[in-house]
Formats: C-alpha cells, sequence, structure tokens
C-alpha cells in the first residue's frame, strides 16, 4: 500500500486481425468448431435455391426460424432472400467479422448458394423473466413491477411512464469481451448539458473486458474511488428511476442486471424511499427523521457506550450509570474490545445469515442469537446493555434505505469504536469531524454530495427532512441546473 | 486526497469551480470572528455597561469589513492573490506577502495552543499535549487538503455544528434563580478605569475578516459581498451582545473576574435528565470553527509562499510544496505548544500577543487597502 | 494516491499511535471497573490536629459490600487524594454530587473548602452542599445499606425544582459569595437520635456561619425572598392551623431615597388547603378577616426574622441587589454590608385567596 505501484492493464484485443477478412464457409465453420449448439441447415427449394442456413441454436427463437425463415424459404419462390422474407429485416453480410459478431448476437446466417451472397437476420431467444416485485425495495400501496435482466423490457417499462419525444436514449457497448449494451437515458431540454458531457467522456473511456453488474461500472464513473458512500443510485424499481429521470438526472441501464444507475445523487437522497411518498405527509416526514435519527444510533450508539465506560463516566446521570454500568466488573475485557467483539459476532451472523441455506437457516438463526447472546452474557463475557446496545444499532443500522448504505456504516462504527476506545467522547467528535470533511469535499458527478445544506438552497429543503405534501415541491432539485426548473404549468415554459 | 476522476482537469488546491454563495459567506465572516470569543470570553471587561463598547466595537468593525468588501468586489479583489501584485505593484508585494505570511504563522501556532490549552485543562487533562495538537493539525491538513473552496464550503458544517452552543446558552439563562439586577448598571460610565483595555479586548475580538483578503476569486459573481459581510458582522455583534449579558446574568458581575473561560464553565453547568456534563461534547465540537480558520490560514500561506518563489503567471502547485508547509506549521506548533506555551502564565502571556497581532493586522490591513485605493483612483484621474 | 501523500500519511499515523509510548505515560483511562466515582463527602476537622477529615462510602455503584473509609490531610486536595490509599480502587470525583462540611468547619470559614471542589474541572458546579452537625459517621454507618448516599442527592435534586426543603449548590452559593449585595446561605442538617434530620438553614456572613434559622423561620425567609415565586405548601402554624396549598408570590423592593428605609411589599395568591375550627362555618363572610389575621402574623415573623439576619450581619435575601437601577450603583464594595444592620424596614404582606375550597351557600334549616 506504501510503495509505488504500477497499475497499467494491457488491453487485449480479440480476433484484431479478421476485421476486414473476406467471408467463406470454410471460415465460418473454422471459427464455430467446437461448439455444440452451433448449428447448419441445408435448404433446397423447389425454386432451384439452395440455402444454408448458421446459427447457435442457444440463441436464437428456434420456432419463430421455422415460421419466419425456414417456410418463406421453402415456399416462396421471389428469387432473393430478402424478396422471401418481407416481414424482419434483412442484412447483407460480407467480412467475417460481421458475421461473428452477428452469429453470436442472436442472429442467423444464410448463405445463398447460388447468388453467393451472404444475408444476416435477427431472431434472438426470448430468455426473460417474467415482470416480478423487487426483493430489495417494496412498498405496500404502490407498483411492485421490477427491472429485469433484458435490456429492451427495461426500456419498455421506462417508456411506458415517460411517452414523451424527448426521452432520449444513447445506445454504448462496453467491455471488450462481453460486449455489454449500456444504455443512457436523459430527458432532452431538460437534463443540464455538463452532466452529460461529463458522463459521456466518462463512459467512453472505460476499459475492460467483463461487465457482469452495475456496481462494476460505477466504480469506473465515481468521481471518489476511496469513499464509503455510493456516488450513484443503484434501483431496480421503474417508479424510482422515472421520477429521478423527471428530476433532471441521467440514467444508465445494463443489459444483463436489474439493477439501473441513475446519478448525480446527494447524501440526503440516500435516505429517501419510496415509501415516503405513499403515506400522508405527516406520516412521511416522521418515517424520514426517524431514518436520520437511525443513522446516528448505528454511528454513535455502541461508540459512546464505550467512552463512558472507558473515560468519561460523569456525562451519564447516576441512576443510568448505575444500569449501564453494574455488570462491568464480571467482564475480563476492557471495554473497546469488549464492544468490537460483540460487533464481530453479529457481522458474523449477519453474513452466515445471507449464505446458509435455507432448510437450517432458521434454527441456525435462532442458535446464533438467542443461544450466543444468552449464553455470552450469562458467562460474564459481555455485559447485557453492551448486547442491547448492539442489537439496536444492527437493528437501526437497515432503516436507511440505501442497501449499500448499510454495510458502509457499519464499516464507521467499527472505526468510531476504536476512536472512542482511544480517546473518550473527544475521539468521537474527532471521528464525526473527519466524516464531515470527507463528505463535504465528495462530488456525485460533480456537483456537491452535501447538496441543499452546502450550498445552501432553502428551496430544496421541503423534500430533505421533512416530506412536503405534493403540491408544495414546485420545482425540481437546484443542485442539477436542470434547464427548466419549474414542475407545474403555471408559466410558459414546460415540455408538452 | 482524493483524485477527480475527470479527464482534462488536474487535481487542484486553488480550482476555483465551485464557488461560494452569499449565505456561505456571512457565516464565513461569523464564524471567523467567533472563536476570538471562545479564546478570550468576556471576563477582563467586568462592568455589564461595556455592552455598548461591545455594540460600538462592531460598529466600527462594520466599516472595516466594509472596506473588505469592496476590495473583494472590486476586479483587482476577484483575482485573489494576483491582484494584490497587480494593485502593490511585483516588489512590494512580495515583501507585503513576506510579512503577511509571518503575521499568519504568528496567528496559527497561537491560536491553535490556545485550544489546546483549554482542551487539556478541562477535557483531556492526562492526555500529553503531543496527542491532541498531532490530532488538531491532522484536521487542519486533511481539511486543507481538499482545496480552498471545499474548504471554505465547510463553513455552513461549521455553523450547524457550533450553533446549538447559543441555543443552550440562552435556554441556561431562562432557568430560576436569576434576576435582570445582574445587569444592571446599564448605563454607566464607559470611561472608567477599564477602558483601554476593554477597547483592546474588544477590537481584537472582531479581527478575523482580514485573513479571507485572498478569496474573491472564490466567491460567485452575483453575491452581494457587502450586504452578506454586513450580515455576517451582525451575526457576530448579536452572539457577543447575547454571551456578554448572559454571562453577566449567570455568574453575576462580581464572580464573572474570578471565573476562567466563562464560555466552557457555563456550558458545564447545562444538565439534562439522560445527560449530565455536556461541556464534554461541546469543547470537542468547537474544533471545528477553529480547523476551518486554520485550513484557510495554512491555504493563504500555501499560496503566499507559491507566489512568493516561482514567478507570478506560473505558479506550480504540487503537493509535495503543501506537504513541507504543512509538516513545517505542524511541528512549530507541537514544539511551541511543548517548550514556549506549557505553563498557564505563559499560556496568558500568549493570549496576550495573540490579541496584539489581531488588533495590528486588523487595523493595518483595511487602512492599506483603503489608502491603496485613494492611491489607485487619484492616479486613475 | 501519490508516494508522498501515502508516506505522509504513514508517518502520522505511526506518530500519534507512538505518542503514547512515552516512558514516563501518564495514566488515562477511566475503566469503570477500576475506579470508585463517590457520590457523597462529609467534610469534618480532624480530632487532634488542624487537618480535614474526608469521609466517603464505597463502593457507589457496584453491588458489592459498601463500607466507609476515610483520610485526612492539612488540605482538601490531599485528604481527598489520601482517600485512595484505603481502597483498593481509586476514588474519583466526577460523579461527586453533594457535600456535606461540619458546621465547625464553617464557623471559621467555609471558602478553602469550596474553591478546591471549585477549580477541579471534573467536578460538576451543580454539586449540592448543606451544614451538618452531629456526628454524621455513625449515621452513615447505620444506614450504608440503604444507600444513603444516592437517596440524599435524588432527594435533593427532586426538591431543588419542586420542594419544600432549601437546596444550595455551588455555583450559586460562590455567587452569593463573591456579591458584594448579598451573603450566602445553605441548608443546615442535624443529627438527632442517629437520624439527620432537616432543622432549617445556615446563614452566611461572607464565609463566615453566623446564625442559623429555624424551620419556621426559614419559610418566611422563603416568603420574603424576591426569586422564590411558587410555593406547594405553606403552614401557618401560628394562629388556627391553617395551610395555604399552591401559593405565587410576587415580591417587590423599594427604596427611599437616602436608601435608609425599604419597602418590601409581598403579594400572595393561595389555595386555602386545610382550615380547623375557628373558621369552620361561613367561611365566605369571614375569610377576609383571615386573610388579615395571616397577613399581620407574617410581617410579625418577617420583622423579626429581620432583626436576627440584621444581628448576624448577613443579607441573605439578596436585598442589596435591588439598590442598581438601569443607570447608577449607590453601594460598591464593603459599604453594603455596612448599610444592611441600620436598614429600617417596612414589610407590608397582601394575601389574596384563589380558591376557598368551602361550597355552601345557604344555611338548611
Amino acid at each position: 500500500m506504501f510503495f509505488r505501484r504500477n497499475n497499467k492493464s494491457s488491453k487485449k484485443k480479440l480476433n484484431s486481425d479478421n476485421v476486414t477478412e473476406n467471408l467463406t464457409a470454410e471460415k465460418i465453420e473454422n471459427l464455430f468448431s467446437n461448439m455444440a449448439d452451433f448449428n447448419k441447415i441445408n435448404l433446397n427449394t423447389p425454386g432451384g435455391n439452395e440455402y444454408i442456413l448458421y446459427f447457435l441454436k442457444s440463441l436464437i427463437n428456434v420456432d419463430q426460424l421455422n415460421l419466419t425463415v425456414i417456410l418463406p424459404l421453402l415456399h416462396g419462390n421471389k428469387g432473393s432472400v430478402p424478396s422471401s422474407i418481407g416481414s424482419i429485416e434483412v442484412t447483407e453480410i460480407d467480412t467475417l467479422h460481421k458475421a461473428m459478431e452477428n452469429l453470436l448476437t442472436g442472429s442467423i446466417l444464410i448463405e445463398d448458394i447460388v447468388q453467393e451472397k451472404y444475408w444476416s437476420i435477427v431472431i434472438p431467444r426470448d430468455l426473460s423473466r417474467s415482470i416480478d416485485t423487487s426483493q430489495q425495495e417494496s412498498i405496500l400501496y404502490g407498483p411492485n413491477d421490477s427491472f429485469v435482466e433484458q435490456i429492451d423490457q427495461n426500456i419498455t417499462l421506462i417508456r411506458r411512464r415517460l411517452p414523451i419525444a424527448q426521452l432520449k436514449c444513447k445506445d454504448f457497448t462496453i467491455g471488450s469481451m462481453s460486449k455489454t449494451k449500456l444504455y443512457l437515458i436523459y430527458i432532452d431540454g431538460l437534463v443540464d448539458s455538463e452532466l452529460l458531457k461529463t458522463m459521456e467522456e466518462k463512459i467512453r473511456n472505460i476499459d475492460y473486458d467483463v461487465f457482469l453488474n452495475s456496481s462494476e461500472i460505477t466504480s469506473f464513473l465515481d468521481d471518489n474511488k476511496n469513499s464509503l458512500f455510493p456516488q450513484y443510485q443503484l434501483s431496480d424499481r421503474p417508479d424510482v428511476i422515472v421520477s429521478a429521470l423527471s428530476s433532471g438526472k441521467i440514467s444508465l441501464i445494463l443489459d444483463g442486471t436489474p439493477f439501473v444507475i441513475a446519478a448525480p445523487i446527494t447524501f440526503f437522497e440516500l435516505f429517501q424511499s419510496p415509501e415516503d411518498y405513499v403515506h400522508r405527509w405527516l406520516v412521511g416526514s416522521f418515517l424520514r427523521t426517524i431514518r436520520f435519527v437511525a443513522f446516528l444510533i448505528t454511528l454513535l450508539l455502541v461508540p459512546a457506550y464505550v467512552a463512558i465506560a472507558t473515560y468519561n463516566y460523569e456525562i451519564l446521570p447516576l441512576q443510568s450509570l448505575i444500569i449501564v454500568l453494574t455488570y462491568r466488573s464480571n467482564v475480563p475485557f476492557n471495554p473497546m474490545i469488549e464492544a468490537f467483539a460483540m460487533s464481530l459476532i453479529l457481522e458474523i451472523l449477519k453474513e452466515a445469515s445471507l449464505r446458509m441455506p435455507q432448510k437450517i437457516g432458521p434454527s441456525l438463526g435462532v442458535v446464533g442469537g438467542i443461544v450466543i447472546g444468552q449464553a455470552a452474557i450469562d458467562s460474564g463475557i459481555a455485559g447485557p446493555v453492551l448486547v442491547v446496545c448492539i442489537a439496536i444499532s444492527g437493528l437501526a443500522s437497515f432503516l436507511v434505505p440505501n442497501y449499500l448504505m448499510t454495510n458502509s456504516s457499519k464499516l464507521i462504527q467499527f472505526i468510531f469504536i476504536g476512536l472512542a476506545g482511544l480517546w473518550g467522547s473527544f475521539g468521537m467528535i474527532i471521528g464525526l469531524v473527519f466524516l464531515a470533511i470527507h463528505l463535504n469535499s465528495l462530488t456525485s458527478l460533480d456537483r456537491s454530495y452535501i447538496a441543499p445544506l452546502a450550498p445552501f438552497y432553502l428551496k430544496d429543503w421541503k423534500d430533505v427532512i421533512i416530506r412536503s405534501p405534493v403540491q408544495l415541491m414546485k420545482t425540481r432539485p437546484e443542485y442539477l441546473q436542470t434547464q427548466n426548473k419549474n414542475r407545474t404549468s403555471s408559466t410558459k415554459e414546460n415540455i408538452k | 486526497m482524493d483524485r477527480v476522476n475527470i479527464i482534462n482537469s488536474k487535481k487542484s488546491y486553488f480550482s476555483s469551480k465551485h464557488k461560494i454563495d452569499s449565505v456561505m459567506l456571512a457565516l464565513l465572516i461569523n464564524r471567523v470572528q467567533v472563536i476570538h470569543l471562545i479564546i478570550f470570553s468576556t471576563e477582563r471587561l467586568q462592568y455589564p455597561h461595556m455592552v455598548w463598547l461591545i455594540i460600538l466595537g462592531g460598529v466600527i468593525s462594520q466599516l472595516n469589513i466594509y472596506i473588505l468588501s469592496r476590495w473583494l468586489s472590486s476586479h483587482m479583489g476577484k483575482k485573489g492573490i494576483v491582484g494584490i501584485f497587480d494593485m502593490f505593484g511585483d516588489v512590494f508585494s512580495k515583501i507585503f506577502l513576506f510579512v503577511w505570511l509571518c503575521f499568519m504563522f504568528i496567528k496559527f501556532i497561537t491560536i491553535s495552543s490556545a485550544y489546546i490549552y483549554l482542551l487539556h485543562k478541562y477535557l483531556m487533562t492526562q492526555h500529553p499535549k503531543t496527542t491532541l495538537m498531532l490530532i488538531f493539525t491532522m484536521i487542519i491538513v486533511y481539511l486543507a487538503s481538499k482545496g480552498f473552496s471545499n474548504t471554505l464550503k465547510f463553513t455552513i458544517i461549521t455553523f450547524v455544528f457550533s450553533i446549538g452552543v447559543l441555543f443552550l446558552f440562552i435556554s441556561l439563562i431562562i432557568s430560576s434563580f436569576v434576576s435582570v439586577q445582574d445587569v444592571f448598571p446599564l448605563f454607566g460610565n464607559i470611561f472608567n478605569s477599564n477602558f483601554l483595555i476593554s477597547i483592546v479586548l474588544i477590537w481584537g475580538i472582531f479581527s478575523g475578516p482580514e485573513y479571507l483578503i485572498f478569496i474573491g476569486p472564490y466567491i460567485r459573481s452575483d453575491v452581494n459581498i457587502p450586504k452578506s459581510m454586513f450580515i455576517g458582522n451582525l451575526l457576530t455583534v448579536t452572539e457577543y451582545v447575547i454571551f456578554y449579558l448572559g454571562t453577566f446574568i449567570f455568574y453575576g458581575a462580581d464572580f464573572l473576574p474570578y471565573v476562567q473561560h466563562s464560555y466552557i464553565s457555563a456550558m458545564g453547568y447545562l444538565q439534562f435528565r439522560s445527560i449530565q456534563r455536556l461541556d464534554m461534547i461541546i469543547l470537542p465540537v468547537l474544533i471545528v470553527s477553529f480547523a476551518l480558520f486554520l485550513a484557510i490560514i495554512l491555504l493563504s500561506s500555501f499560496k503566499a509562499v507559491l507566489y512568493i518563489i516561482s514567478s507570478k503567471n506560473k505558479p506550480i502547485e504540487n503537493t509535495p510544496l503543501f506537504i513541507i508547509i504543512s509538516l513545517i506549521f505542524a511541528s512549530a506548533c507541537i514544539s511551541f505548544v511543548l517548550k514556549v506555551a506549557t505553563t498557564e502564565i505563559q499560556a496568558l502571556f500568549w493570549n496576550q500577543i495573540l490579541l496584539y497581532v489581531s488588533i495590528f493586522t486588523y487595523t493595518i490591513i483595511p487602512t492599506m487597502m483603503l489608502i491603496a485605493f485613494l492611491g489607485k483612483s487619484r492616479r486613475g484621474k | 494516491m501519490s508516494f508522498a501523500k501515502r508516506y505522509l500519511i504513514f508517518t502520522m499515523l505511526v506518530c500519534l499511535l507512538l505518542t503514547g509510548c512515552k516512558k514516563h505515560r501518564i495514566p488515562n483511562e477511566n475503566y469503570i471497573e477500576n475506579i470508585a466515582p463517590s457520590v457523597l463527602f462529609h467534610i469534618r476537622p480532624a480530632d487532634d490536629n488542624d487537618n480535614i477529615e474526608v469521609i466517603t462510602i464505597v463502593p457507589p455503584i457496584k453491588k458489592e459490600e459498601r463500607k466507609i473509609i476515610k483520610a485526612e490531610d492539612r488540605t482538601l486536595t490531599g485528604a481527598r487524594l489520601n482517600l485512595s490509599t484505603s481502597y483498593f480502587r481509586e476514588i474519583k470525583t466526577g460523579q461527586l454530587r453533594i457535600v456535606f462540611i461540619d458546621k465547625k468547619i464553617a464557623e471559621e470559614g467555609i471558602f478553602d473548602i469550596i474553591n478546591p471542589l471549585f477549580r477541579d474541572p471534573s467536578i460538576s458546579h451543580r454539586l449540592y452542599l448543606a451544614v451538618v452537625e452531629g456526628d454524621m459517621e455513625s449515621f452513615l454507618n447505620t444506614t450504608l445499606k440503604e444507600n444513603i448516599d444516592i437517596f440524599l442527592y435524588e432527594k435533593m435534586s427532586f426538591n431543588e425544582s419542586q420542594g419544600e426543603i432549601l437546596t444550595q449548590n455551588m455555583h450559586f452559593f460562590l455567587r452569593t459569595y463573591y456579591s458584594p449585595y448579598e451573603d450566602p446561605y445553605l441548608p443546615y442538617y442535624k443529627i438527632e437520635n442517629s437520624k439527620l434530620v432537616y432543622s432549617g438553614m445556615a446563614v452566611f456572613n461572607d464565609d463566615v456561619l453566623t446564625d442559623t434559622l429555624t424551620l419556621k423561620e426559614e419559610r418566611i425567609f422563603r416568603l420574603l425572598h424576591p426569586l422564590v415565586k411558587y410555593h406547594k405548601v405553606l403552614p401557618v402554624i401560628n394562629i388556627s392551623d391553617i395551610v395555604l396549598l399552591d401559593s405565587v408570590t410576587t415580591t417587590k423592593i423599594e427604596f427611599s431615597d437616602s436608601y435608609d428605609e425599604v419597602d418590601i411589599s409581598v403579594k400572595l395568591s393561595s389555595h386555602l388547603g386545610e382550615y380547623k375550627d375557628g373558621v369552620r362555618s361561613n367561611i365566605q363572610e369571614n375569610y377576609l378577616k383571615l386573610e388579615e389575621k395571616i397577613q399581620s402574623s407574617w410581617e410579625q415573623e418577617a420583622k423579626e426574622l429581620i432583626k436576627k439576619l440584621q444581628k448576624a450581619n448577613s443579607d441573605c435575601l439578596g436585598i442589596g441587589r435591588y439598590t442598581k437601577t438601569l443607570t447608577q450603583k449607590p453601594f460598591t464594595g464593603d459599604t453594603w454590608k455596612d448599610k444592611w444592620s441600620s436598614l429600617e424596614f417596612n414589610i407590608q404582606f397582601e394575601m389574596t385567596f384563589d380558591d376557598l375550597g368551602a361550597k355552601k351557600y345557604g344555611k338548611n334549616k
């Protein structure tokens, strides 16, 4: 970590030499040798034409192949392939590279032996799962459809909610091996052009081989890689993404993952959940305030215990001190080690429950939670108050709707425990100050991360800690600097 | 220390891409002036009727603020340190920057040792001062390493952290066994034996904004600078008056001279049902105002050193120079607090020096600006 | 991050952690199981020499067997530090809440006891002080098992806000001590029949105890005091056993031009709680007479109280504060003290009943 390191990755190019190579049947068969799903069909039509079909059976829709390609070819006698198959788009192929590309993305290659031409038709197999409810964020009184792994279906879900011509969708291909499709979605005329330019430049500079999920892309697009705070929002709910788009943000959809990226984001938006907008506005504000309080509890409750037991016993009133610390003398460790150990055990339980098979999960959960906790207290390894504090802070960490923040806040809690054990309440405040300095300088797509706080935008505070009624939220967030700030049609400029 | 990953933009300590707006400017002026209140408190002004002196001091300080705001909104002021070269000429600017650097250095080490002295006395009595000073300088260097505009943006967080203290103080005053007679007599003979000391103290307490002469390029163009700075100064005066009268009500006019650091002792009296000694939490929280001001001083010194060493047009900003400067400042602070400012008598002596330095800079800088402005306008005619 | 920055962070972290490795490392942790934060101190003069003895109960917050430890030394701080030698944990003063000072020390000057407690940054300024007469040590010995220190602290703490027993903490004591316009006072306890009995108020002249007031006098004192505005229960004992509830008082103090005479007028409005015979019938006709009776009885008692206070040369009521007006301050330094003994007082009580508690509109025959 402390010594110089060369991190340049070497670029690998696959098949770079055959971009302009000519196309022959032999070359195709060589290229696709040793592939069990590579099929070749000979067709002899009554009209005297001879066709050979090449395709990868795993990638194409076989039923549609029969209906739309083989039957018209056999029974049509028009003469050339495009005129026989009138219904789908047919493109002519002349290079090996293009043929390979098309075959690998779900097309069939038709070789017209008589005319010595090659044609390609796209018939992809539909592999999507059906639209299901989101596993990560589900709300009671709202839409429950979620994105799937097919990019076209995801676009459909978005377009149905925003049927306007200004919803633009630029496509990119990233990943030298996975050649993943990436769509950049934004509302033209609304989003700030600087944001768009920055995002496009960053996407063009991505250089990696395989992209399997959205988090891998965000690490290329981050402004601050080493920060614990997420600078992009990942969501698999279409209503969240559409609301982000209509506020003036940019969205990225990646093929192969249901999680869509929305950017930029602020720290306070990590505490927003679509459920706030379902309840009455006072109830929604209350829930949001509880989330902020829960975040502070996660960060500060266990370190406060450590600080009180180690340095600052004067802070608590006498009765509370008696409750909190009566059992301390039975515990052989010092408070910092005790807190670290019990937090670590909680993390082990959490990770274990993620990986346990479903059949034995519940019973082992009982073992872990109740037996270990109770046995630890009875044997004197931990005090009961500390176990209660750790349990409360563990539960409170899940209140933040963004799951990435949950684990981040747990890690920050460990750091705070260490600081509190070293310097007491002074250490905790120092930790908070460092955190504040770090948050102050974070940017997400070059916008300030603590946006309505610094720079101070008074109007945006309607949706930060309290959730005002929807009629009062007439303007879009200031930090996005959208071209059109009004949501209502009371002024002349709005999107038609 | 985090790299910005946008293509075509190098990390720079002085990039002025994100600018501050009017609210942040007002709060900046306020926070920069309030740290003197924390260090000096108000024990030396022994009579309640000296509150009019505070208000008078605020009014005179307003004139200084006006001159500084005119500098910041002028063409030359907007260019920051380059504007100083424009105004004073090359050679004189370098001399000025060098002298200014010395003053900033003295202010840095005296302020940091004053805060560490407070911290060591009231909270962390058994920790060695080295550790405390090292933590303090780490915070300052971390904040400064994020860049000038991020440091200035930190004002709002500073304000949020430390405004609660004022409200807690007001809640302390509204308790049962106090009466308004403790602030009487409110109108009295200001020109008493304590007059000179009081004038000196009050003028020193309002100093602070003169260290902001380099922040011109970081202010947004649509900000009404005189108005924001006026509001900031007004907030400071309000805070001083509330605090001053509050300590008289709480302690009584005769007990107050025997209390050291009434700002912190008064906080120690606060008590709620669930938390008792709030000064153990409030004293560390006050570190943010100090960190803000000292980070600004550190970055200004860095800029001054750059412009002294290299030429006006192509300053080479690089990290090793920043590290060297921060190491010099940090080690100077640590050795200062270990050798020279250890005992209480020495700490009081250095507090006096800090006061005199503040008064000197707060008087000289606006005067120089005024003279230079008038000179330039006369030359222009 | 560049190499230089990484190196700098590494160096600073190492320096930071090495600062704890000094040869003469000062111990700085207060692990709660290794300290005994005591709650109650009792300070009294040692038997045979000039030393001060400090007595405390340990352990305060553990479920172990409690015992009393004591230590003596010439100074208070020395005695406090010597306490740790008699116990296996270190005695800490962070949670010190209540200090009982023996009357003999108070008669010689209490400031030298209170000043070290004030200057210690770990002791809160809300420390309750009290003067006690008698053998407190044996009292503490007999009541060890009942957690007497926590009991006394809780008793004082609720009485501070709403109770009838006078409490005084260190901040206000020192405030009145330093001010030339008023003098301090403390609650006064006595040990009678091995019980701690609240028996009035101790009145100080600067920091020397000069007199003690009885319970009755202390009631009138609280009635007269300009800053005490609410009394929950106010028995009027001298005449026909009347108890007033929920009284709200407003005191007005006015001086004559030459500051030789002072008028104190106290307005009181209260509910009639309980009354015994003499006024049983027709309370609604007789209440005016009742008011006059109560007023005159209080005025009489107040006069006697003032005489006592003047003789003890102690302005506990804080009347001197009211000589200060918006523009002038006629007395400075010791001049008020000289004036206090020769002041003439005119005290007037004005009482109204908010609620008589009796309802009888007419006699049923």
